[in-house]
């Protein structure tokens, strides 16, 4: 993708979308400490260093995952990715990242760009990973070991693809809610929220 | 949350992060008040209330409150720092129970030393304090707090070990301590496999290849225009040419945490032997280390001046003064010596800040405990220290006793509001009484003129409450005024007084007392002014200067009260109030002194009003409520003296009433000139009370009798509402049928015109139908029930009614609606309306023999038959009070019987009517006794119902008394035998097996006690059912016989 392009196309902007959730999900394993930091290398994207994981498995889940969110990115049938940790003893939920995402769906029958400068939605996404990254700052420690979960909210006519499963919602109860920045690629707009258990303190 | 709320994200840096998290609306609220500064009070208010908590908590466990206020100060100041003194009040935290071995595996409180140990420079020492103290060891936070700080520091051996250490130990949560320690294993044992790996002789860490940043260098800028540095900062991007310093700087910082070397070194440096805590005391205290720029003490013996001169030679010139003066900011002055401590904005004391000494915490705490230990306290301080100093401000004297008093008062304000409720209970039940007094007391009169007299006197004797407990009782009744107006703050809803007066009396009554300062001294003077109403009033001035006088004014006043009832206790009540008030008026004197030295002054001129009218009833500080009380008494009098003459049918007693009043009201003024005789007479003693001021007494006393004689109007006018009137009279209806719009009901009609007379034989034709008016069966003076048959000969049931009020039209379309298709079985099930200006005919349809009586003149009744009867009664009433409709008026004068309609199915054979005394309980919701209703009145004076029975109790013994007659053919006589009602004698007509049935029955129905009506009468509807034989055809047989007699 040359940066040097005027107006966005949904196959673009399923792309971009599809790509931020990659350097997202991963930001957020590194972040929340879901794996050990030395699994993790560091790569500079949308001008800032990210970090990415070395574990081929990982790897492997993650481009899976993102290859067929593409997919359905660009039939515009997705609705909600959520990043569910939960405690790997007790499988309660601790924290759960949650992208809303709106498709535009007039832009499968239109097939001509939007205006909207590749940088300018880079920089929307900077914002919204470097908040991401800024949470740290009232999320409670992760004192347990965690594990992850990828679930993906689409349109209810959609086929079960293999290898996926249907799943609850995974919520979380007495939960505080955060919502963070959101951008838009004016196909694709993605909310961010991050939702956790509610200290028990004040 | 919306978007733009990122404050969190522009303060990232300055938010410590929270091993629990932090809740998302106090950082918000944190970072407000960080950026606006509104809600800073609050802040500080908040910490206020902590701070005293701390001192005030009697609780048995007072390490919950600081435990409170420390994660809310961690909360509330994510920054940290100076301001939150978040230091200083886990350092006092954890002091205040440094003795209290019970808390020492306190979770709570282990996590309090942990979070001190952290805020330290070096929490090792803290946690090494902690192993040998005791603190913590069965918690296994505190061993992963230790090992973390080891592992920190790179000495993961140590860090195994106080894993182990814990493991042994025992703590708690087990699970969680192995989880950590295998997480811990886990980190070690990949580093080093990847430096096995990498090769153990490689000195470099795999972090260390990943670039890192180094601090303080300079970076090489892109861009001609603008200087743009690079986002990669490290590598090539650090420019190496450098300027000014020439630090040397390592390449690569070792970041500790993942720093393989300092394992190694630690390893090899250690001894391999288990890890031994040290048992002894730590009697050293640890290094402070949290000083810069301290000098390192080094030798100072072969150190020599430098001394270097251009040229050459060795003298050492002095430093000479410079001969500029450096410049000084103006604004840079040094800060104040005494800076303003406490916030003065939440806190007016001032606290000069003492010089105190650096020390280490640790150290602090060790000298406390040393001190203890070895027993030697020479301070003891002599003022309550620790409560000054426990929390992390310093409180003074006031705070402490502003907040024991603000305690003391909201209890005190919580004390009389129970109190004041139990008061509200007392008196309204005693005005019951009296209302019920006065009641009977009417009816004796209306007995017989002859008897009354002796009626009076036997009544007064036996329903009145003894005269010591009425003063009692009255007391309390003030009590309850006094309290409502010292604390003013809390407004009572006016009902609590609606009993005694009305509406317009309680606000004036209020106002009254809003006057009045809180003073319980008050109490026993307004005791007596208050009570004693206006035989007091008369007495007291006498009393004065001729203290014998009192009783032979009391016996000549004793007749005149003798005419009411009530007469004696207010009496009495006025001879109480005397004995405090003459020991008063024997003090009092000193006061006249202080009275009157200014003329002029305004407040004389209360004083001197108070002379006049209560001249003894207290000290100076009692002024204001005398005056208050004054006119308190004056309310109360009048109010007891109308709803004493309210009572209709005391003709007899009411003119001589009235002319004690009169007397009564006159005698202020007579009493003020015989006081202003008097004072001039002893003005010799009292010498500053002049002649003016007794006059101006005079024209005040005046004045008051005048205001006095204006409320007694007032409430004269008043008392017809005032006074708890009959629920079923004609005003009390039509302001209940007010609230609902009758025309809306379908079959109402309003006509114009007077009510048309009524005859049996007449065709009457209000609506587009015609009907005849046949036989009448229930006559009252103000209403009469007759059959009728319309035009398509359907037969009816016509009641013309004197007054304008469509009540039964009302209850017959009510229970339609709220029974529905139920209402058939007792209740007609179509009713219609003519309204009339001066009266109203109500039509409701059935076919009606005649009314129950009729059929018990004419043939016996058979016990079966009656039970049958008395079993569908009880449906019926139960039904009707399943909608709180209360009958009223249940005799078999008012009981109709169904006629039997070919082979129609018949439900029932009762029917009723007639609603003359029906009360409307949804509506007339205030009615809450049986006390004025007209249906009671026989069983009140009898005591079977009492004035605080509920009104549906009324049809219970409606239904007693039925079932008696249709048993018996008498009306029922009952006796009080071990506080139970009975039947007098024993029913002649049961059967010998049914006897005991009946028995139960009565002995139920009479006494309900406080189980709701409903449940009485399905209770007593089973009891019936199971010993007779419920059969509709048995009722019919006999009907069908009884109707044949006709």
């Amino acid at each position: 993708m040359s940066s040097t392009l005027k107006g966005i196309t949904l196959k673009g902007s399923a792309e971009l979308v599809a790509e931020f959730f990659s350097f997202g999900i991963n930001s957020i394993l590194y972040q929340r400490g879901i794996y050990p930091p030395e699994t993790f290398t560091r790569v500079t994207q949308y001008d800032m260093s990210l970090y990415l994981t070395t574990d081929a498995k990982l790897k492997n889940y993650l481009t899976n995952v993102v290859s067929q969110l593409k997919e359905w990115l660009f039939d515009c049938t997705v609705q909600k990715l959520v990043v569910v940790i939960t405690c790997l003893e007790t499988n309660e939920v601790l924290e759960r990242w949650q992208f809303d995402i709106e498709c535009d769906k007039t832009a499968k029958q239109s097939s001509g760009p939007r205006e909207k400068s590749i940088k300018a939605i880079q920089e929307e996404i900077r914002s919204v990973i470097r908040q991401i990254t800024a949470t740290v700052t009232f999320l409670p420690l992760l004192e347990t070991a965690c594990a992850f979960d990828l679930l993906i909210y689409t349109d209810k006519d959609l086929q079960v693809p293999e290898k996926w499963e249907e799943s609850g919602p995974q919520m979380i109860a007495d939960s505080e809610e955060v919502r963070l920045r959101s951008f838009t690629t004016t196909i694709h707009k993605v909310n961010s929220m991050v939702a956790y258990k509610r200290t028990d303190s004040m | 949350m919306a978007e733009g709320e990122a404050e969190w994200e522009l303060c990232k840096e300055n938010i410590q992060p929270l091993r629990q998290g932090r809740a998302i609306s106090a950082l918000h609220q944190a970072l407000n008040q960080q950026q606006e500064g509104s809600s800073y009070a609050a802040i500080q208010q908040h910490k206020q209330a902590f701070e005293s908590e701390l001192r005030m908590y009697n609780g048995d466990d007072p390490l919950d409150v600081w435990d409170r206020y420390i994660r809310w100060t961690q909360q509330t100041y994510p920054q940290g720092g100076k301001e939150s003194n978040l230091s200083v009040l886990l350092e006092r935290a954890v002091m205040r129970f440094a003795d209290e071995k019970s808390y020492y595996n306190d979770i709570r409180y282990v996590n309090l030393w942990i979070k001190f140990a952290e805020n330290s420079t070096d929490p090792l020492d803290f946690y090494t304090y902690m192993h040998g103290q005791g603190i913590g060891i069965m918690q296994a936070a505190f061993y992963i707090a230790w090992s973390e700080e080891f592992e920190k520091r790179g000495n993961s051996k140590r860090a195994d070990s106080i894993y182990q250490e814990g493991i042994k130990c025992g703590a708690e949560p087990c699970d969680k301590l192995q989880q950590y320690h295998k997480s811990f294993q886990a980190r070690v044992s990949r580093q080093v496999m990847l430096n096995m790996a990498d090769g153990v002789g490689e000195e470099e860490s795999p972090e260390a290849e990943l670039p890192q940043r180094t601090s303080l260098v300079d970076l090489k800028y892109r861009g001609k225009k603008k200087a743009v540095v690079p986002i990669n900062r490290t590598g090539s991007s650090v420019s190496h040419h450098s300027r000014g310093l020439n630090l040397q700087l390592p390449a690569t910082t070792h970041n500790g945490q993942n720093s393989r070397i300092m394992v190694f070194d630690e390893n090899k440096a250690a001894a391999p032997g288990p890890f031994q805590p040290r048992p002894e005391q730590r009697m050293a205290p640890p290094v402070s280390r949290a000083k810069e720029n301290e000098l390192v003490p080094e030798k100072w013996t072969n150190v020599k001046m430098p001394q270097k001169s251009r040229y050459g030679d060795s003298v050492v010139v002095p430093p000479s003064k410079p001969n500029f003066q450096p410049y000084v900011e103006e604004s840079d002055q040094p800060p104040a010596v005494t800076p303003c401590k406490i916030n003065p904005a939440v806190n007016t004391v001032l606290s000069a800040r003492k010089p105190s000494k650096e020390e280490n915490p640790l150290e602090r705490l060790q000298e406390q405990q040393q001190q203890q230990v070895a027993g030697q306290t020479h301070e003891q301080s002599m003022y309550c220290k620790e409560l000054l100093f426990s929390g992390a401000t310093e409180f003074s004297f006031e705070e402490l006793r502003a907040e024991r008093y603000r305690k003391k008062a909201a209890q005190e304000m919580e004390e009389k509001v129970t109190e004041l409720r139990r008061v509200k209970d007392e008196l309204r039940r005693q005005i019951e009484e009296k209302e019920k007094l006065l009641l009977e007391k009417s009816q004796e009169t209306d007995a017989g003129h002859q008897a009354q007299d002796d009626v009076a006197e036997s009544d007064a004797m036996d329903c009145l409450p003894g005269p010591s407990s009425m003063a009692h009782g009255s007391t309390i009744g003030f009590k309850v005024f006094d309290v409502s107006g010292a604390s003013s703050s809390q407004t009572y809803p006016p009902e609590v007084y609606q009993d005694i007066t009305s509406a317009e009396t309680t606000t004036r009554l209020e106002m009254t007392m809003k006057k009045g300062a809180e003073s319980k001294a008050v109490l026993s003077s307004m005791f007596g002014e208050g009570v004693s109403c206006q035989p007091s009033f008369e007495e007291t001035p006498m009393a004065v200067t001729k203290p014998s006088a009192r009783k032979p004014l009391c016996a000549i006043l004793r007749p005149q009260g003798d005419e009411l009832a009530t007469g004696p206790s207010l009496q009495n009540d006025g001879l109480d109030g005397i004995e405090p008030l003459n020991e008063d008026a024997i003090i009092g004197s000193y006061r006249n002194k202080t009275l009157c030295h200014i003329p002029d002054d305004t407040c004389d001129f209360a004083r001197a009003a108070q002379l006049a009218s209560t001249p003894f009833s207290g000290g100076p500080s009692h002024r204001s409520c005398s005056n208050m009380e004054s006119g308190m008494s004056e309310d109360l009098c009048t109010v007891t003296a109308n709803t004493l003459k309210d009572i209709p049918n005391t003709m007899c007693a009411q003119p001589d009433f009235e002319a004690a009043l009169r007397v009564k009201k006159l005698s202020p003024i007579q009493e003020a000139s015989l006081e202003d005789a008097l004072y001039s007479g002893s003005s010799a003693s009292s010498s500053s009370l002049n002649g003016a001021s007794c006059l101006r007494a005079i024209n005040l006393s005046s004045k008051l009798e005048l205001g006095h004689s204006d409320t007694a109007q007032t409430h004269k006018a008043n008392i017809g509402e005032t006074e708890m009137e009959d629920p079923t009279s004609e005003n009390v209806r039509k302001q209940v049928l007010d609230k609902i719009d009758l025309s809306s009901i379908p079959n109402f009609h309003k006509k114009l015109g007077p009510l048309p007379d009524v005859n049996e034989h007449d065709v009457l034709s209000p609506g587009d139908e015609a009907f005849v008016i046949l036989s009448g069966f229930i006559r009252s003076e103000s209403y009469m029930v007759h059959f009728g048959q319309t035009e398509s000969c359907e037969n009816i049931v016509v009641k013309v009614d004197h007054h304008a009020i469509p009540w039964d039209f009302y209850i017959n379309s009510h229970l339609r609606n709220r029974l529905g298709s139920d209402s058939h079985k007792y209740f007609s099930d179509q009713s219609r309306c003519f309204l009339y200006e001066d009266g109203c005919i109500s039509l409701s349809w059935g076919h009606y023999q005649g009314t129950l009586q009729d059929c018990l003149v004419r043939s016996p009744l058979p016990e079966n038959v009656a039970a049958l009867l008395v079993i569908e009664l009880l449906e019926m009433v139960r039904m009707m009070h399943s909608c709180h409709l209360v009958h009223g008026d249940l005799r078999p004068d008012t009981l109709l019987l169904r006629h039997r309609e070919g082979c129609e199915q018949v439900e029932s054979i009762l029917g009723i009517v007639d609603f003359s005394h029906c009360l409307d309980l949804d509506l007339q919701c205030e009615v809450a006794s049986v006390l004025r209703h007209p249906g009671a009145q026989a069983f009140l004076k009898q005591g079977v119902l009492s004035s605080s029975s509920s009104p549906y109790q009324i049809d219970l013994l409606g239904i007693a008394e039925t079932a008696h007659i249709l048993l018996e053919k008498r009306s029922m006589q009952l006796v009080l035998k071990d506080s139970e009602w009975e039947l007098a004698g024993v029913l002649e007509v049961a059967s010998r097996n049914h006897d005991d049935v009946w028995h139960k029955f009565f002995r139920k129905i009479l006494n309900p006690g406080s189980q709701p009506s409903i449940v009485v009468l399905s209770e007593l509807q089973q009891l019936m059912k199971k010993h007779f034989n419920h059969s509709i055809e048995d009722e019919l047989e006999f009907i069908h016989e009884y109707s044949q007699c006709l």
